[in-house]
């Protein structure tokens, strides 16, 4: 599952990637902003965005996050090992 | 001669009973006095003898961590027994509102804990904690408590709080990516203990974080806050996580350099200067026969190095050594939590 959103405020793009099974959850987040103008509050943008799919980088950090499971997983079963559910 | 003086010279010239009889009514009289006026006289037996105020001594104060210090330094002596001191502060240099005062003491160090207080000290002396010297003044202007780090507070206490999280960088094309995660690796949450609550922290990926800055990371309980510069104090809800130096920028062009050989001596030596260096790299020498020789480069400059100092000069070289540079990036410096926990996730050293 993702939600995503920007944060304007903080010149911030954040992403938030959860499994619902397993309760695993992980942020993925792209600074857009410069530093926010200390006086004023206002956010610069940045100019090196172009190469940032935010897409593409949800299904690659979504791909990580399974392999970590699967590996936790495959650890727990070859060592009998109980898997705690998330607390939710 | 006065109507008292005679009747005292008149007891004095009598019997013991007319001297009896004029003292009692001397102080029948004194009596009389004191209680028209609403002071009461103490039985002659009870009186006690005033003693006079000392001179003023002095005090020091200094803050630091949310304290400020107070050190007494007393009066010389010119009456044995005890001698008190009666420290107060307040944040108005007259005193003439919100005064708070120690309890007269003979202790010579006091602490007042007062984050982020700005506060006039002052101190005054005594003998019997009745008669005062006048007041002296720590310091014309207030001093300043300071905030209170968190370094300055034990472990997962109230004020305090530890995380296991870990934060560090990798270089990642344009900019790099800084990592926080917990102690199983990328991708896995970490601990995160407030006072005696505990709580998890998920990983995160923050890309786009510029080359070899330094990074305060801090997590809201929704996203993951990331400044170059770290507030006096963090907003109620952010949980402080780590700080971290970013990587140096990812591909620099490393320094050539050709060495010349006398005698089997290295004497001298030529470069490029590289481009894109953010550390001076380290140089390796390699021969068919020679040994011992070292090279180092003098400094860094607009990206490349400034020079190359022969710092041992080797012996046996052939005619034609190489040499191999290696690093000239920043590695970073990983911030955050600890393997056992212990400070993780203090932010100290701003």
């Amino acid at each position: 599952m993702v939600r995503h959103y920007l944060h304007k405020a903080r010149g911030m793009y954040v992403a938030h990637l959860e499994h619902k099974e397993t309760g695993s959850e992980h942020k993925l987040q792209i600074m857009v902003g410069k530093e926010a103008c200390p006086h004023c509050g206002h956010v610069t943008p940045k100019n090196n965005l172009g190469e940032f799919d935010p897409n593409k980088l949800h299904i690659a950090e979504i791909k990580q996050l399974n392999e970590d499971d699967r590996r936790m997983s495959a650890w727990a079963s070859h060592h009998k090992v109980p898997i705690h559910k998330a607390r939710k | 001669m006065s109507d008292i003086d005679a009747l005292i010279e008149s007891a004095a010239q009598g019997s013991k009973e007319d001297m009896r009889n004029v003292l009692q009514s001397l102080y029948q009289q004194t009596l009389n006095l004191g209680n028209a006026n609403g002071q009461a006289f103490l039985p002659t037996s009870t009186q006690q003898t005033a003693v006079a105020a000392p001179v003023a001594g002095a005090i020091s104060v200094s803050g630091a961590n949310g304290v400020i210090t107070a050190t007494v330094t007393n009066p010389a002596q010119n009456v044995s027994g005890n001698l008190y001191n009666e420290v107060s502060y307040s944040t108005a240099k007259g005193f003439q509102s919100g005064v708070t005062t120690f309890p007269a003491s003979s202790a010579l160090q006091y602490s007042i804990p007062s984050p982020g207080a700005q506060l006039f000290v002052r101190a005054r002396w005594s003998y019997d904690k009745s008669n005062w010297s006048s007041y002296s003044l720590a310091s014309l202007t207030p001093t300043d408590a300071g905030l209170q780090s968190s370094g300055a507070t034990a472990n997962a206490v109230p004020l305090n709080q530890s995380n296991y999280a870990y934060v560090d960088s990798v270089a990642a094309g344009s900019a790099a990516v800084v990592r926080v995660y917990g102690g199983s690796g990328p991708y896995t949450s970490a601990i995160s203990v407030k006072g005696g609550t505990e709580s998890q922290l998920p990983s995160a990926t923050i890309i786009n974080v510029p080359y070899a800055s330094t990074q305060f990371v801090g997590y809201d309980g929704e996203q993951y806050t990331v400044t170059p510069q770290l507030p006096g104090v963090f907003p109620d809800p952010v949980t402080p996580v780590g700080k971290v130096s970013v990587v140096g920028t990812g591909t620099p062009t490393l320094p050539t350099v050709t060495l010349f050989v006398q005698g089997g001596h290295i004497v001298g030596a030529n470069f490029t200067p590289g481009t894109g260096l953010t550390e001076v790299p380290t140089f390796t020498i390699s021969d068919a026969t020679g040994s011992g020789g070292a090279i180092q480069a003098t400094g860094l400059s607009g990206g490349g190095i400034t020079g190359i100092q022969i710092t041992s000069s080797g012996e046996n070289y052939s005619g034609t050594p190489t040499v191999s540079a290696t690093g000239g990036v920043f590695s970073g410096a990983s911030g955050g939590g600890t393997v056992s926990g212990g400070n993780g996730g203090r932010i100290t050293n701003v």
